[in-house]
């Protein structure tokens, strides 16, 4: 597995409960302490943070909670995977064709920790896109320009840039 | 942290508005109790606070009075809702606009019928029938400004979501029904986010979008039992609706006498609707006139022209004597025809301007439906027709014909013999 450490160190941060001893090797399942207890794989490790932080990102109820859980999932699974152009292609059609019909990706009305999780392990690849894939996933790029704007979740990422006036000619009414 | 009491019936969108921001707020707002829509709000006392006897009002605790959900829902507001920046709350208000402007009209004129708060009669059917069109405009205004944005203005939620939602909300109850909403996925999503959060779950209660349209008639009765049923699922927040659950069917009948002027206001849109149709198809007759030469469509307006609902009249500048520049005055002509925008459908008119510079008149023969003088129909249309005099031609005698030929095809001299100089056709 590649690294998920530093995703994790970002939800640990944002939710203020520290985490240490975060042991990832190849063939072996991810641990770490939260608060002198050590527990291991990532959805146990993060829902772990989020009931000790009492977050509102935890989900309302059983519905969105095991939303979140598929879509914890999904990240760990696909979306930290992702390096090759296909993998890439791939994963952003299928949240585009999501996040059209949702504003965020686990919950109808709020934002959870899967969209945190998701803003910080996409980060760098949204990072990469230039403007015009940025225009082809427009729901995708909606949504993160969104998620984005609370400097909490951000901490020191960097602001990804998806105003696309200069593109009116090419895709008139899609500028933001 | 504002408080007061709001004034409303239960179930009052234009309430809601004021609610959610408090909600947001966490302002300290109380219902009025026992307030009888119809009753309360034709009271002295009521009137003395608000003249206009409408709701929602609101009473400020420390004694102050304002009236309109949006302006209440403005006071109510925290910073978040009121926007961040000049340029936010400028665009705030732009949206309330078209609130008010572009959704709830057609809104109203499709619902109300429905929902039986107005009869439902063949004037409403066409309303409603002209709304289904004026709505998909509006939303899809607002799905391809969703498209790329989470919400209306910035990227939090604000007033204009607030407002746009409210005024969407029955609709989205009671008559968009899936295949209706279908082509607006941004505007779907949008709502749905709205509705779900919590501070709009806690005035609203769970919202259930519309899976069959519902229709005026006979449907309007299981209509109003559904709404009932929903009523009782819901959540009651309201401490007015707790205390007054009786009384709820009489409210909603009480709802016609204030509500009904806003359903009908499409209807005034085209203030021509109210005559007969006639035969004459102005449309076809423009496209004649627009296409071929002035010797073919003159008769063909002849051979078509409907003499039973139509009339011909002949409009003079009355201040002739202040024309100065010819391009000044055939911007006079211009503007009015702009000014006059929705009478195009039933109306065609050619205006010319005689003679040149600082010594030039203009007149024009028009066409329209009825036999009326057509600017009193609306008063939108009464800006410019004082500034003309107005004499209706006898539509069957030959000084007429040879009037409508000389003006429609652009030539001859005015009466006092200055030369034909420009013409403007209203079509």
């Amino acid at each position: 597995m590649s690294a998920t450490t530093p995703f994790l160190q970002k939800v640990s941060k944002l939710l203020k409960v520290p985490i240490s001893n975060i042991i990832q090797a190849p063939g072996l399942v991810i641990s770490c302490t939260i608060n002198g207890k050590t527990f291991s794989g990532t959805l146990n490790i993060i829902s772990t943070l989020l009931t000790a932080s009492k977050s509102n990102l935890a989900g309302k109820d059983d519905l969105e909670k095991l939303q979140i859980y598929q879509w914890i999932e999904y990240a760990m699974v696909y979306a930290v995977q992702c390096n090759s152009v296909h993998n890439i292609q791939q994963i952003l059609t299928e949240l585009n064709s999501v996040l059209a019909e949702r504003t965020f990706i686990a919950s109808y009305g709020n934002i959870t920790i899967a969209d945190v999780l998701l803003y910080y392990i996409l980060h760098g690849l949204m990072e990469s896109l230039v403007y015009l894939e940025k225009e082809k996933f427009i729901h995708v790029s909606r949504w993160f320009n969104n998620i984005q704007q609370d400097s909490n979740i951000r901490q020191n990422n960097k602001i990804i840039d998806f105003r696309s006036n200069f593109l009116v000619n090419l895709a008139p009414a899609r500028h933001f | 942290m504002a408080a007061g009491t709001l004034y409303t019936y239960p179930d009052n969108f234009r309430a809601a508005k004021a609610l959610i921001a408090a909600q947001y707020a966490k302002g300290n707002v109380k219902l009025a109790p026992n307030f009888v829509f119809g009753e309360t709000n034709k009271t002295k006392d009521f009137l003395k606070k608000f003249p206009t006897g409408k709701v929602p009002a609101f009473e400020t605790s420390d004694g102050k009075y304002l009236e309109d959900g949006n302006a209440i829902a403005y006071y109510l507001a925290n910073d978040q809702l009121k926007g961040k920046s000049e340029f936010d709350k400028a665009q705030i208000l732009q949206w309330i606009g078209f609130a008010e402007g572009q959704i709830l009209p057609p809104a109203c004129a499709w619902v109300f019928p429905v929902l039986g708060v107005v009869k439902s009669s063949p004037i409403s059917n066409e309303a409603s029938a002209r709304a289904k069109d004026d709505l998909k405009a509006a939303l899809t205004v607002l799905n391809s400004h969703l498209l790329t944005r989470t919400y209306l203005v910035g990227e939090r939620i604000t007033l204009a979501d607030i407002a746009v939602a409210c005024n969407i909300l029955n609709a989205y109850k009671f008559v968009l029904d899936p295949e209706y909403r279908k082509p607006f996925v941004n505007v779907n999503r949008w709502f749905n986010t709205l509705v779900n959060q919590p501070q709009f779950k806690a005035v609203l209660g769970a919202v259930e979008l519309c899976s069959k349209a519902a229709v005026s008639g006979v449907a309007a009765g299981d209509n109003k039992n559904k709404k009932k049923e929903e009523k009782k699922k819901q959540p009651q927040q309201q401490a007015a609706k707790k205390e007054q659950p009786k009384k709820e069917k009489e409210v909603e009948e009480e709802m016609d006498a204030a509500d009904a002027a806003l359903a009908m206001e499409p209807k005034s849109k085209d203030p021509f609707d109210l005559l007969p149709k006639g035969t004459w198809n102005v449309d076809d007759f423009k496209r004649c006139y627009s296409n071929e030469d002035e010797t073919k469509s003159i008769p063909y307006f002849w051979e078509k022209f409907d003499h039973d609902n139509y009339s011909i009249w002949f409009g003079e500048y009355k201040y002739n004597e202040e024309l100065a520049k010819v391009f000044m005055s055939c911007n006079l002509i211009t503007g009015m025809f702009q000014r006059l925008d929705k009478m195009r459908k039933a109306c065609f008119a050619s205006v010319c301007l005689f003679g040149e510079d600082n010594n030039s008149t203009i007149s024009g023969i028009w066409v329209w439906k009825g036999q009326d003088l057509a600017f009193t129909l609306s008063p939108d249309w009464q800006i410019d027709y004082e500034t003309y005099d107005w004499k209706k031609l006898d539509s069957k005698s030959e000084e007429t014909k040879k009037l409508v030929a000389q003006y429609f095809s652009w030539t001859g001299t005015d009466k006092q013999g200055r030369k034909f100089n420009q013409g403007k056709i209203f079509k």
